[in-house]
């Protein structure tokens, strides 16, 4: 398969996750880590629930609400006992690896011959491109619209000013522990995604995925600020771009023969570009 | 009637630093009534507005809306009756969400926030025949962020966004402290309207005599952790302001 096309989709497995990594860190200010485990876990719940004979949809949907149920565990940690977000997060980012691997049993689990997941055994390129493109579409729209309605104006007050939220009647710690629920639901996602469209579930596999959410998230901010874009549809739209291009760029490094093991290093310099240059950039102004 | 009744206020109780803010005081707020807070710089002004919206919790005593003993409930709790204004003309307004999206929360402060798109066309032009009063064009701007806005037009803002719901108690802590001269005013007008248009209830608190002794029907001063001055009516009217000096 063409990488290029195999990075795409990837990325549009990604997107959910990016969206995720969006509303933890932008629209609430929490910098949320719980994201490696609760990908493995929607990884894991996925694959599970595929060897079980689930239909795949239902074993996203199941996916999703492991990540949520996950993710208001830190939020409760942070809104009810007041715990720094990064410690809740680390807290429950490690019990999780337990838990994840309690669940799967062994490290490792592969698909491959043993169930057929949401991506069918020998899709074509377009098929697979087109089987991403629905759910990343879905969730991308819904945030926009949910972050649209009345409830999402509140959701957001909490993260941008919770003492004007609470002078508005809005309880801005079940604010924070619904919108980390909904984060680590769309993590949980985009991991059971990713998982389904690579064949196997690895205890491993969450590793990193915070600096995937965040470098995805940064890139497309990083254009949306060059064009001064403000509207929200477009900026969840820049950062849908972004994780695309960062996919891009991976793969791109990858068929110029850099070496695997190099491409965290490469993500940490890619994100690190993507931070500095917009603001020296400001500077120069 | 909203109201203070033996309250005693400590902060850092059973630590070295113990502070009593407040030591049995008791208060009274009639609707449509404005009354001018004054008092030295630590003497309680802020805490007593905290106390009423719900933010400060006391160590003893109640506090009474309507009849209704509300001492413990929080702040959002609260807000379907009470409207607040800040000193930091930022504070009072969300600067990610636009001027509208501002105003669609500020409209729902006495009410559940649903899941449906609210600020549709007509609650824009609802806004935009608020907004037009105050004379700054925003009215065609509302898309704008709120964070684009300067600490008066902000302030402004937050005075009519008060008015967007039903209020009985309407609290403003130095609302005009961080402005120039004439956004001050527009802001003290804006006050004396909201308080007129909702016969609600308001605590002013203010440094500037000149203020107190202008506006309002009351005029309360806090000093050493009680009601130090209380001067309605036709002590009111008498007041001047050599006798305010002498609290401080």
């Amino acid at each position: 398969m063409n990488p290029y096309l195999s990075a795409l989709v990837l990325g549009l497995c990604f997107l959910p996750l990016a969206m995720g990594t969006f509303l933890s860190l932008r629209v609430f200010n929490l910098p949320d880590i719980t994201t490696d485990g609760a990908f493995t876990l929607g990884a894991a719940g996925s694959v599970l629930g595929l060897l079980a004979g689930w239909p795949p949809e239902l074993t996203l949907v199941v996916a999703m609400l492991l990540g949520t149920v996950a993710g208001s565990i830190t939020g409760m940690l942070v809104a009810r006992l007041r715990l720094n977000a990064l410690l809740s997060g680390l807290l429950v980012m490690t019990a999780l690896y337990s838990v994840n691997l309690g669940m799967m049993g062994k490290p490792n689990i592969p698909l491959i011959g043993q169930a057929e997941g949401y991506f069918p055994a020998g899709h074509t390129p377009i098929h697979g491109l087109l089987l991403a493109l629905a759910p990343a579409a879905i969730i991308a729209f819904g945030l926009w619209a949910l972050l649209r309605t009345d409830a999402g104006l509140a959701l957001r007050a909490s993260g941008s000013n919770p003492g004007m939220a609470e002078a508005m009647g809005v309880d801005t710690k079940k604010m924070q522990v619904r919108g980390l629920a909904l984060a680590n639901g769309l993590t949980a996602l985009s991991g059971a995604l990713a998982a389904q469209y690579q064949g196997f579930a690895d205890i491993n596999m969450g590793m990193g995925m915070v600096m995937v959410g965040l470098a995805s998230v940064m890139m497309g901010e990083a254009f949306a600020s060059l064009r001064n874009v403000q509207p929200l549809g477009l900026r969840l739209a820049a950062i849908a771009g972004g994780t695309l291009l960062f996919r891009l760029l991976l793969a791109v490094a990858l068929a110029a023969g850099i070496e695997p093991i190099y491409l965290r290093l490469l993500t940490s310099a890619l994100v690190l570009a993507f931070v500095v240059v917009p603001s020296l950039q400001k500077r120069a102004v | 009637m909203i109201g203070l009744q033996n309250i005693t206020l400590r902060f850092g109780s059973g630590t070295p630093q113990e502070h009593t803010v407040f030591q049995d005081i008791s208060l009274a707020l009639q609707p449509g009534e404005l009354t001018m807070l004054l008092g030295p710089n630590g003497s309680g002004k802020s805490s007593l507005l905290g106390l009423l919206a719900g933010t400060v919790m006391p160590n003893q005593g109640k506090v009474m809306v309507n009849g209704t003993e509300v001492t413990r409930l929080p702040a959002h709790a609260r807000a379907s009756w009470v409207a607040r204004v800040f000193q930091d003309p930022k504070a009072g307004t969300a600067a990610d969400l636009s001027i509208l999206h501002n105003f669609r929360l500020a409209s729902l402060r006495n009410a559940g926030k649903s899941m449906r798109w609210g600020s549709d066309e007509a609650f824009r032009q609802k806004v935009a025949q608020q907004v037009v009063k105050l004379e700054m064009g925003l009215e065609h701007q509302l898309n704008r962020p709120m964070s684009s806005l300067s600490g008066g037009q902000r302030q402004a803002l937050t005075l009519l966004m008060a008015g967007m719901a039903p209020c009985t108690l309407l609290l403003l802590d130095e609302p005009t402290a961080a402005l120039d001269p004439r956004s001050a005013q527009l802001v003290l007008e804006l006050t004396l309207q909201l308080v007129k248009e909702h016969k609600a209830a308001a605590l002013l608190i203010t440094h500037q005599m000149k203020d107190a002794l202008q506006h309002g029907e009351r005029v309360l001063v806090l000093g050493q952790g009680k009601i130090a001055g209380d001067f309605n009516g036709a002590e009111r009217k008498g007041l001047s302001a050599e006798r305010l000096l002498e609290f401080f």
